[in-house]
């Protein structure tokens, strides 16, 4: 099967929790909803109305957090609004709100994540690479929030295939549900920071919730997360040299 | 966060023998406290049934009162009043809205049966007056209180009926205020609440009311419920998007532009697809956030926190357990500074079975600290930082390297000090502005590295000790945080050791880089002291430049106030910078130094010490890696160690 591999990579990033607003907390990578917008985005599906296209059942998503994260809280002013004619400021009211922001560990380089993306209908598929490759995106990348604007670089076209062993190094973010339904292990691991977060799945066609929210584990420090257990997985090879363990977050 | 709070709800609410009801009581300051600070009153009607009285009394109002007499606010919106305890006295007397006048009727009316309901319509008897109107209208008899003149009710015929319960409320209120401020001297501003008993028996008292007061304020929650999947536990059922009540706030409807597509409050559309819960996840948050409030908050550099344990994984189906989470919190307080360090170990000590499978969960346990500001009298609650998933081992490592770091300073320099290096003691070595909100992000930032293990740049670091030692020498206590001290040397001194403490403590749980070994030939040249010190902080060639350069100043500091008491200052003192000292100027000091220690006759005995400077600066000098601010950190040092070791032993002397 083929798979698409891009890098989302920016200065900072804020994918915040669905939980909080008036202190926005924010995940240390983003939900599989938000990987679908940014993707519906690049080609160019008006808001709201992608959700059945890239339903679990026919799209295949993970990724891999390639930069150490750290956070950060940073007090931004919004608009006072508590009626829409206010959205224009003309209230001249505003709220401090805490802001959670991801930044790299190091802050001479960039946030970056790899997105695995499969989809069934190959044409979007080709059409997603095309984008791409030519930088050609209909709405831009941003991580987030549009203030923090992102960018998108090709990877590489990958083909995966299944696999199954007793002990993995993971390089992509795993579901809490994956690990349970299996009885696998956790390992600890040097240097690695596990982290967990529960956020939203899919949506519906109204974008209310279609799927329960799920908890996903990634790690922040080293992209690595160890398993042991029997676990079947995929393979994804870029080239020969270049081959990622990843678990789906459908999975 | 919200996991870890959810569980935690969800053992309160499997365990608990406290009803729920008491969960969604309201602590409101303003309640309590008036803008003068003045503790404000609640005022009880209790209704003597045998006797056919009415009694007034008064109680200050505190959290207990709150809790007692069950104050869950009002009802909501126009709907009739039902709330035996209330911030307004019409509701009980008289209410010119909704209903059938009083709190009380309309209660009777929706109870369906009971003792409550049995009493309440005596009450309603006994007790109140039915207005002569076409309507059915209740007024409390007002002439039912003790030793009261009597009061008339007017005449209705002739009069709008509207207007008529409109001037009888405005009277009755009136009326009951007076005889209030009669009865217990006390004038409206002074009162926040009114509840009623029955023969001395609270509302809270009756099971009847307690599940009443419970089933009405869910529902009220879910007048506006949907159908869905809930954003927790992600079940089909009945839903609200309306999170007003939870007791911490950090999630609200109030403004739109949080909303999905700016649509506000509308069920299936703006908050509903945001956040959408139902009735068990609901009520499992409010029980986690209180539990949280009651029992896993603390505060760590004069920051609130809550310490908020959780299992990372479930492992062999183990559930969270009461005596779990305290233990889990206790672990990571006593990282805050000795006395909580003490009282974990006699904790576990005491309950040795609780702490073995405490210690068994330890690889899969994590706690979420999450620092707050949530200003008394205001609902506004905001997250100042929030560290998440902090694993205990980690948290393990700190504990015994605090206390590896601890016996290392009482090997240098003796048991006379506190040498333990808690987060909390780390606040009095980190220089906070007064007045400047942002400046408690440096703080909660460096706990955030220590346990996440984030790098830290040594050199923001020792600006903030730099720092530290200017508040000291310039006397700048009342702008920092930073408590004035008898004597300014001596308490600087201490402060720059602990901070050297304090940098091997960071390169221990690998915040920063530690430092090479001492240069051999130093061996020979220097006391036993000084090089066991230089080794154990592991200084490198020019961080051992400059702290000898620091001695020396110490020894002449030392002549210059000898027989002088210790609070004199030292003019040797002037010749830092401390503002910066580059390595230029590094020559020049070294060359003064060696003047004075002539001008003092001490440069016979800093001969050896002084050789070793100047060949390890000489050495270095043209590729110089210490920046300004690095330079008067490691001069300070030596400074702080020549000075404690002097006043410790003339104190040990005088002592003696």
């Amino acid at each position: 099967m083929r798979i698409l591999v891009f890098d989302f990579y920016g200065k900072m990033a804020h994918f915040r929790k669905f939980y909080t607003n008036s202190s926005s907390l924010s995940y240390y990578f983003p939900p599989r909803t938000t990987i679908i917008g940014l993707i519906a985005g690049l080609l160019g599906y008006e808001r709201d109305t992608y959700y059945e296209l890239f339903s679990p059942e026919n799209t295949k998503i993970t990724l891999s957090i390639r930069s150490p994260l750290r956070k950060i809280i940073q007090m931004i002013n919004y608009v006072w609004a508590d009626d829409v004619k206010y959205l224009n400021a003309s209230k001249g009211q505003h709220t401090q709100v805490p802001f959670e922001i991801i930044f790299p560990q190091n802050i001479k380089e960039n946030v970056c994540y790899r997105i695995f993306f499969f989809h069934r209908n190959e044409d979007i598929l080709n059409a997603l690479e095309e984008k791409i490759k030519n930088y050609t995106f209909c709405f831009p990348p941003y991580l987030g929030v549009t203030e923090f604007v992102g960018n998108i670089e090709f990877v590489g076209k990958g083909s995966m295939e299944k696999n199954e062993e007793n002990r993995v190094i993971l390089d992509s973010i795993i579901s809490v549900d994956y690990i349970k339904n299996r009885t696998i292990n956790l390992e600890t691991y040097p240097g690695a920071q596990y982290i967990k977060e529960k956020m939203p799945f899919s949506f519906d066609k109204y974008r209310m919730l279609k799927d329960p929210p799920r908890e996903y584990i990634g790690e922040i420090k080293t992209s690595k997360i160890v398993l042991r257990g029997k676990i079947d997985y995929y393979k994804i090879k870029i080239n020969e040299s270049t081959i990622y363990n990843v678990v789906f977050m459908e999975d | 966060m919200l996991s870890n709070i959810i569980e935690i709800g969800r053992m309160v609410r499997t365990f608990s023998k406290v009803d729920f009801v008491f969960n969604l009581v309201e602590y409101n300051e303003e309640l309590i406290f008036d803008n003068k600070g003045n503790r404000k009153f609640l005022v009880i009607i209790d209704f003597d049934i045998k006797e056919e009285k009415i009694k007034l009394s008064r109680k200050e109002i505190d959290h207990k009162v709150l809790e007692e007499y069950l104050w869950v606010g009002n009802k909501k919106g126009s709907s009739p009043q039902d709330r035996l305890t209330t911030d307004t006295i019409r509701y009980l007397i008289f209410n010119s809205g909704y209903g059938y006048g009083s709190s009380l009727i309309n209660i009777l009316y929706n109870l369906k049966k009971g003792n409550l309901r049995e009493l309440l319509e005596i009450i309603k008897n006994k007790f109140f007056i039915k207005l002569p109107l076409k309507r059915e209208r209740y007024c409390l008899n007002l002439n039912k209180i003790q030793n009261r003149k009597e009061i008339l009710i007017p005449e209705s015929k002739g009069i709008d009926e509207k207007l008529y319960i409109e001037n009888l409320e405005k009277k009755w209120e009136k009326e009951i205020l007076d005889i209030i401020e009669e009865e217990l001297g006390l004038t409206k501003k002074e009162i926040s609440l009114y509840t009623i008993t029955i023969n001395s028996r609270k509302a809270s008292e009756f099971e009847e009311y307690r599940n009443y007061i419970e089933q009405t304020l869910i529902d009220e929650n879910f007048e506006e419920n949907y159908e869905g999947i809930c954003h927790i536990c992600g079940e089909r059922k009945e839903l609200t998007y309306d999170t007003a009540r939870f007791p911490a706030k950090f999630y609200i409807t109030k403004l739109i532009t949080f909303s999905s597509n700016f649509e506000g409050k509308k069920p299936k559309k703006g908050f509903s697809k945001n956040f959408s819960l139902c009735r068990d996840c609901y009520k499992d948050i409010i029980l986690g956030i209180k539990f949280i409030q009651n029992y896993l908050g603390t505060s760590l550099g004069n920051n609130d926190l809550w310490i908020i344990p959780g299992l990372f994984l479930n492992p062999l189906g183990k559930e969270l357990k009461e005596s779990w989470i305290k233990i889990s919190r206790n672990f990571v307080r006593s990282t805050f500074n000795l006395e909580e360090f003490l009282r974990f170990e006699e904790e576990i000590q005491k309950s040795l079975e609780e702490y073995k499978e405490f210690e068994e969960l330890m690889d899969y346990s994590k706690v979420d600290l999450f620092f707050y500001e949530s200003p008394p009298g205001s609902a506004a609650f905001k997250i100042k930082e929030y560290i998440k998933d902090v694993h205990l081992k980690r948290v393990e490592k700190i504990r015994k390297t605090i206390r590896d770091v601890e016996n290392l300073g009482k090997s240098l320099f003796g048991e006379r000090e506190n040498w333990f290096l808690g987060l909390e003691n780390i606040y009095f070595l980190i220089p906070i502005r007064r007045g400047r909100v942002s400046e408690y992000k440096k703080l909660l930032d460096l706990y955030e590295a220590i346990f996440l293990e984030h790098k830290l740049d040594k050199r923001i670091i020792i600006n903030y000790f730099v720092e530290l030692a200017k508040i000291y020498i310039f006397e700048k206590f009342p702008q920092y945080n930073i408590k004035k001290v008898k004597n300014n040397d001596l308490e600087m001194s201490l402060s720059i050791l602990k901070t050297n403490l304090l940098l091997k403590l960071f390169e221990k749980i690998n915040l920063i880089e530690g430092g090479e070994n001492m240069p051999e030939l130093l061996e020979n040249l220097l006391d036993e002291d000084i090089q066991n010190y230089i080794l154990k902080m592991g200084y490198e060639e020019e961080e051992t430049a400059l702290f000898l350069l620091g001695y020396l100043i110490g020894e002449i500091g030392y002549e210059q106030v000898r027989g002088g008491d210790f609070n004199a200052k030292k003019p040797i003192l002037n010749k830092i910078n401390f503002n910066g000292i580059s390595s230029k100027n590094l020559i020049n000091l070294s060359n003064e130094i060696f003047e004075k220690l002539d001008q003092y006759r001490i440069r016979g005995y800093n001969e050896k010490i002084f050789s070793a400077m100047k060949f390890l600066m000489d050495k270095n000098i043209k590729s110089w890696k210490l920046n300004d601010n690095e330079n008067v950190y490691y001069i300070l040092s030596g400074y702080a160690f020549n000075t404690y070791k002097r006043i410790k032993s003339i104190k040990g002397r005088e002592e003696q």
